[in-house]
């Protein structure tokens, strides 16, 4: 198996170029290093590094294939971390990750009546982030409170995970005049195929998606940070946005949205540890999102 | 360091409540499976498990903890997904990181260009900040960035860095009518430390911010990653944000900026690697944007006290220049 210290390794001989230097930053010796990288060649069948005279260089391969070891490098580091915040670590700040339509047209209106009760010294630390990083952050406490949408099929036990809204099935936007676009009802997902998408880099979503429509289906494919940055680049022409929730959310405008036949159905939930949240502006924060919830829920 | 099967082997008990039951499913004997277990437990300085003779759960920190092992687990099944993928050749990839603004204003149009030229390419495109550009473009997994830098920033061992276009120095924008933004001169940063603050936690606003007004030094505040971001909270009342000037959004004609005295003057940079070699998509959105440049910088004057005015838009709508 791939070990963090392998990636170390290979991370170092690219930034310095060199198996020697790699060493010395490492305090290894330099047949240590390239130990470690050939046994990490080997393990995944691909050379990842160009060795020449002139200096060590990544292969297209090894280009393509390090944000993944990096991410690998990185949650055998939060596994560290979050061992070392539970054996004596507190929380002291406020801090809420959520998806986009949450930040930019949820949440201001629930900190605004926050700030009418906790008027100085807090500060709320607001970030995006996916189903699964908020679950993990939720879950270690370093993240106080969560707002997501997601599929109804995706849960995580380690969390409470509390439907406030529903957000509508998984659709497809685009131009008002797409071939796709210009009738009524649902699209049936291979008619997608080798039309030009843009996909939320979420899990829910990509995996939604491998199960209509094959890989080799696809033709031009962006994968973007969120369903606001997908509705911006299909507005432009760029092809089909694939989203939760639908445009109607995020006010993007000239896009028509058609729901995909037999998507899921997505919820907007709220996350907290179990027993809920234990900080006061936390508990305060997480009742005025159910509030503002069950007066959007009540208007239909 | 953690290994994968002791995970496995956490993961079953846990399914299955039992030790034994678990040892059964994975084919290994009893004491190898708890000794896995007990070896994890060791590894971290953390008791996951809660043995008793009527099952086996996980403790709270076993259950706070068991997210960022499936996480690990996971990444490893992605490095041999995409090594997989990479033996068998895929389509090819282009990794893009943008400051927001640039992923709605400038990128749509590139990115529909490009479709008309690759009809099979994958499209990464990330939010500055969610991955090192830097370090990407350094060792070949980010192709292109376009970053919002103090104009004093270097660009850096390895890294080829285009002037775009000036925004101007960081100010601070709220409501029409807040005491602070009755006049258009320069506000010293130490005036800002009674008001609630909305600020951007991007790298180079965060740390030119945190010389000006240390963060002991300010009341209520809010931290978020992008300036739409900031924008909605101005607008639903939740304090003053500290950003660039905004044309897009100051011509609603309900909000004010004010220049911050001592913040050196940002720019959007183009940056892209001057050691590895770009692909044909790369190149091709390279070159776009360079021509976007071009264009874009005779659309804007570019005023010293007022900051950018947009003199032409860039695409149809009734907004007026500010």
């Amino acid at each position: 198996m791939t070990a963090p210290v392998q990636v170390q390794c290979l991370e170092a001989v690219v930034r310095m170029k060199s198996f020697r230097a790699a060493a010395a930053t490492l305090h290894m010796s330099q047949s240590a290093v390239s130990g470690h990288i050939s046994r990490l060649e080997r393990q995944l069948n691909l050379q990842l590094v160009d060795r020449s005279f002139s200096g060590a260089t990544l292969t297209r391969a090894g280009a393509s294939l390090l944000p993944h070891l990096r991410a690998f490098a990185e949650s055998a580091e939060s596994i560290s971390k979050s061992s070392e915040f539970l054996r004596d670590g507190e929380a002291h700040r406020l801090s809420v990750l959520t998806f986009r339509a949450g930040l930019t047209h949820i949440l201001p209106k629930a900190l605004a009546m926050l700030r009418e009760s906790f008027d100085s010294n807090l500060v709320v630390q607001l970030a995006q982030a996916h189903y699964e990083e908020i679950c993990t952050a939720v879950a270690d406490g370093s993240c106080d409170l969560g707002l997501t949408i997601t599929l109804e099929s995706e849960t995580c036990a380690e969390v409470d995970d509390r439907e406030i809204m529903r957000g509508g099935p998984l659709g497809a936007s685009g131009l008002p005049d797409h071939p796709l676009l210009r009738r009524d009802g649902p699209i049936d997902p291979s008619e997608l195929a080798h039309h030009a998408l843009i996909v939320p880099r979420s899990r829910g979503v990509l995996e939604a998606l491998d199960r209509m429509l094959p890989v080799g289906d696809r033709s031009f494919v962006c994968i973007v940070s969120d369903a606001d940055i997908a509705l911006n680049l299909a507005a432009a022409g760029v092809g089909l946005a694939v989203t939760i929730p639908d445009p109607r959310w995020l006010g993007t405008a000239g896009v028509s949205w058609r729901p995909l036949r037999g998507a899921p159905e997505t919820t907007v939930r709220l996350i907290t540890a179990h027993g809920g949240p234990t900080s006061a502006p936390a508990v305060a924060l997480a009742e005025y999102l159910e509030a503002l919830a069950r007066s959007r829920n009540g208007r239909g | 360091m953690v290994a994968l099967i002791q995970v496995q082997c956490l993961e079953e008990v846990v399914r299955t409540r039992s030790f034994r039951a678990a040892a059964s499913v994975l084919h290994m004997s009893q004491p190898a499976v708890s000794g896995h277990v007990a070896r994890l437990e060791r590894e971290l300085g953390l008791q996951l498990l809660q043995r008793s003779p009527t099952g086996s759960e996980l403790t709270v920190q076993g259950r706070r903890l068991i997210p960022h092992l499936r996480a690990f687990v996971e990444s490893e099944a992605a490095i041999l997904r995409a090594s997989e993928s990479l033996r068998t050749g895929g389509p090819q990839q282009l990794t893009v990181s943008s400051h927001r603004r640039g992923m709605v204003r400038i990128l749509p149009d590139a990115f529909a260009v490009l479709r008309e030229s690759f009809g099979s390419l994958v499209v990464h495109l990330h939010q500055d900040g969610a991955i090192d550009a830097r370090e990407g473009l350094r060792d070949g997994s980010c192709d292109i960035a376009l970053a919002i830098e103090p104009d004093d920033d270097e660009a850096g061992r390895g890294i080829d860095k285009t002037h775009m276009l000036s925004l101007g120095q960081l100010g601070v924008c709220g409501p029409v009518g807040h005491p602070l933004l009755n006049t258009g001169d320069p506000i010293a940063a130490d005036e800002l430390g009674a008001e609630s603050l909305i600020t951007l936690t991007t790298n180079s606003t965060a740390r030119v911010l945190g010389g000006l007004l240390p963060r002991g030094a300010r009341n209520f505040s809010c931290e978020v990653d992008d300036t739409e971001v900031a924008m909605a909270l101005v607008r639903a009342g939740l304090g003053l944000a500290v950003m660039l000037f905004h044309p897009y959004e100051l011509a609603t004609g309900s909000l004010r900026w004010r220049p911050m005295s001592g913040s050196p003057s940002f720019s959007i940079h183009l940056l892209s690697s001057s050691v590895t070699a770009l692909s044909p998509a790369g190149q091709a959105l390279h070159s776009y944007l360079m021509s976007w440049r071009s264009t874009v910088t005779s659309m804007y004057a570019i005023d010293p006290v007022r900051g950018v005015t947009r003199t032409r838009l860039a695409q149809p709508s009734n907004e007026q220049t500010a």
